[in-house]
């Protein structure tokens, strides 16, 4: 008998073990697979598994690098570093995930005390496009920097916990530059404790004018190449949204 | 009307080199890609190449791996590897004797001496040097791609770190093929706007992106998928064709999931009594692959048939015939609305051939001696497709390709997923952001000085990786990627005290240039960003 804990297996994992305790598993998604082994086994993460071909799988569980030695003189990795600083990555075209430092002198100061946290997130205009003065070709990879002319033209603020390090941003507006401050709110007075780096959302046409798609010609030539065999659409939150008819996102959004 | 086809094939796995140990089980992972996969394919591109088969492709060899087939321990490990395999072969062959296992048993021994002896006599030790020939001969295009195939799009931020990650590559490729990259593989197919300019400033003519980073992008792109573009800077941009590699890639009804195909699964290492298959597995009894599987995939049942290999082989047939008419069936609706030839771009991981599809390099031997003898299809490769255009003076189309990756949802989410790696994003930063200070603080040192440096630099391209974010997501090593991660950055971290106690740990230094001795030749210095400066 083995005893596999499911959360720790991978797609083909489960969907490979699932062959042999369930059936249409390929018709399942990963979540209703693990629904239904636990289901099978009273409600517990820990699968018992009878066959004995599946001791493949203690592979990916067991340590074998317990014994991966460190070099000499290193020292364990800190869970977090003691300077106040924020970082913005995008994750999708209006998405970006945000992550932060608080250093031990803030927070050693608001102990105690009456105070509010939150992510102030702001969008300026796209980079200037007829920049040409970069210092280098590493300055043209990059969207511009915020400068004291640049007037915010929408924000949005996002109240956290002190405890909180990371979270997804929405950027909702395309085609603009974005930058995210951690404020803190305390008695009536707010100061930016850091800003982050910009990051510019894209400008993509065919979200402008996806009416183009009512073009055979034009869809044939843009789509078929995302479709599977099966019919089925490309992964993307995007080209799906492009090809929803207008009254299912009404709906949607009801 | 012709269809050109770009098939590329993407050879990668991650730095792994433990010369500490006798045996490693992640080491396996090469081994089992040289065996499996890149010497069948370069035994297929021979075999066609004195057949008189004309046939064009494009590979890129990730500098990691170019290191690790470099590297002597690593050699030496693998023809242990093969040795022990070609043993188990042998007791394979006398196990199954009488049952109706002995013919494959039999013939997984002969591919197994017959690789093994290519690998020792026609390459010598040396497969980087038969890709290398096969390209003089023009046959095949090499380009490179990220030092350690980071997922570019993460590091935006710190462009000097994207160009550390591009010019290392780079450098590396200069040293070993003697001559310029005209390609990069971008790790995922991870593009952002912008990048270009890197890529273009390192002397990169053409890349390959996403398949929907261009009806995505800032214009619509008036061929589609079916042709280039370019980007303002002028990088060629040649888009994935999702449908017709779906054909093949997709894990629901791809190609490799045919019933009569070999089940990657169901293999000996897991299957037989621990007491027989010991001597050929991991310390302390961890079971591992071996090989020997002598099931076919069958179906959702646990009672697998039994494989036939000649019935596999002619699936193998039959399904590049069904490929190449997909293709042509595309490439003839294409070319009737765009009016010009079709250019596909077909991108897979090398590692899918005979790895995880055991058939894959019967299909692609299938295909390319198919496409030779049709007038309607050509092998190209992207560098010979520019020559083509250039020459036509065919019109272009200028525009920006979206952010985008090939990875699940198109984007950053499998290297920002917040429930298995995302937190790494915090120390991978703060990593970076001490590499660059040193790089600044610490410039043009000499001496052991720069070899501390260096080492530092070399710790952070591989802390970069995109492998251990990638294996953490998946769940399948996690345990080695989060060791190897902290790993690197204890290491970095070890530079940035000692340098700022004006003191070099030797003990230490030692120790990592003989562990993680891959660029040899690096410069800390890329990484200062004032360098770069006009």
């Amino acid at each position: 008998m083995i005893r596999i804990n499911l959360e720790n297996l991978s797609e083909n994992e489960i969907r490979y073990l699932a062959q042999e305790e369930l059936e249409n598993v390929n018709s399942l998604s990963v979540n209703e697979i693990i629904d239904l082994l636990k289901e099978k086994n009273g409600q517990t993460e820990i699968y018992e598994f009878p066959g004995t071909s599946m001791h493949k799988y203690l592979n990916s569980l067991s340590s074998t690098v317990t014994r991966l030695e460190e070099l000499p003189g290193v020292k364990p990795v800190p869970e977090s570093y003691n300077k106040t600083s924020l970082h913005l990555v995008q994750r999708s075209l209006n998405w970006a995930y945000a992550y932060w430092n608080i250093s031990d002198f803030v927070l050693n100061d608001l102990d105690g005390k009456t105070y509010s946290l939150f992510l102030k997130v702001s969008s300026y205009n796209p980079s200037e496009k007829r920049i040409t003065n970069f210092n280098s070709f590493l300055d043209k990879s990059v969207p511009s920097p915020i400068s004291e002319s640049d007037k915010i033209l929408d924000s949005y603020e996002i109240y956290i916990d002190v405890n909180d390090r990371n979270w997804n941003i929405q950027l909702p507006w395309a085609d603009r530059r974005y930058e995210v401050s951690l404020e803190l709110e305390i008695n009536n007075q707010i100061n930016t404790l850091c800003t982050s780096n910009v990051i510019e959302s894209f400008n993509s046409e065919i979200k402008k004018n996806p009416e183009i798609l009512n073009n055979p010609n034009t869809y044939t030539i843009l789509i078929n190449p995302l479709l599977s065999k099966t019919g089925n659409i490309i992964k993307n939150t995007h080209i799906m949204e492009l090809l929803t008819p207008p009254e299912v996102k009404n709906e949607e959004q009801d | 009307m012709k269809n050109r086809i770009n098939l590329i094939l993407n050879a990668h796995l991650p730095f792994i080199r433990h010369p500490e140990y006798p045996k490693f089980l992640e080491e396996d992972w090469l081994f089992e890609a040289l065996n499996e996969s890149y010497i069948p394919l370069l035994r297929m591109m021979q075999k066609l190449k004195e057949d008189g088969i004309k046939f064009k492709l494009t590979f890129s060899l990730s500098p990691t791996l170019l290191s690790m087939l470099r590297d002597k321990v690593l050699n030496e490990k693998f023809c242990h590897y093969m040795e022990e395999k070609i043993e188990l072969g042998k007791m394979e062959c006398g196990r199954t004797s009488g049952t109706s296992f002995h013919a494959l048993a039999t013939l997984y021994l002969k591919i197994l001496e017959d690789n093994f002896s290519f690998y020792k006599d026609t390459c010598k030790s040396d497969i980087v040097n038969c890709f290398l020939t096969l390209s003089s001969k023009n046959y095949i295009e090499l380009i490179t791609t990220a030092a350690t195939h980071a997922f570019l799009p993460l590091y935006q931020e710190f462009p000097q770190v994207i160009n550390a990650q591009i010019e290392t590559a780079i450098i590396q490729y200069n040293e070993i093929f003697s001559k310029s990259c005209n390609g990069f593989w971008l790790p995922y197919c991870g593009y952002y706007p912008g990048l270009e300019h890197i890529l273009f400033h390192n002397g990169i003519k053409w890349t390959s992106v996403a398949a929907h980073s261009l009806i995505l992008g800032n214009k619509i792109p008036i061929k589609g998928n079916y042709s280039p573009i370019c980007t303002p800077n002028g990088l060629w941009c040649f888009p994935r064709d999702h449908a017709l590699t779906g054909l093949v890639w997709s894990a629901t009804n791809g190609y490799p999931t045919s019933s009569d195909y070999r089940d990657f699964y169901r293999d000996i290492g897991y299957d037989l009594s621990l007491d027989y298959i010991k001597p050929f597995i991991h310390e302390p009894d961890v079971r591992v692959f071996t090989g020997f599987k002598y099931y076919s995939v069958t179906g959702n049942t646990s009672k697998k048939r039994i494989y036939d290999f000649e019935i596999a082989k002619k699936l193998a047939e039959i399904h590049s015939n069904n490929f190449i008419y997909n293709l042509k069936t595309r490439g003839k609706t294409a070319e009737k609305i765009n009016k010009s030839d079709p250019i596909f771009t077909l991108s897979f991981d090398a590692e899918l051939f005979g790895h995880f599809w055991y058939e894959g390099v019967g299909w692609l031997e299938y295909l390319i001696r198919n496409i030779a003898k049709d007038k309607e299809l050509e092998l190209t490769t992207p560098s010979d497709c520019i020559d083509y255009l250039s020459r036509k003076n065919e019109k272009i189309q200028i525009m920006n390709p979206a952010y985008s990756s090939w990875g699940v949802g198109g984007f950053s989410q499998v290297w920002l997923d917040n429930e298995t790696n995302s937190f790494l994003m915090n120390h991978i930063t703060k990593a970076i952001e001490k590499m660059t200070d040193l790089a600044i603080r610490f410039s043009n040192q000499k001496s052991i000085t720069e070899r501390f440096l260096n080492q530092a630099a070399r710790e952070t391209l591989l802390l970069m990786s995109g492998d251990w974010q990638y294996i953490l997501r998946n769940k399948t090593s996690s345990e080695y990627a989060k060791k190897r991660v902290y790993g690197h950055i204890q290491n970095l971290n070890l530079v940035y005290e000692s340098m700022s106690s004006s003191s070099v740990n030797t003990a230490w230094l030692v120790k990592a240039e003989r562990k993680n001795n891959i660029f040899p030749h690096i410069d800390y210095n890329i990484f200062n960003r004032k360098n770069y400066e006009l």
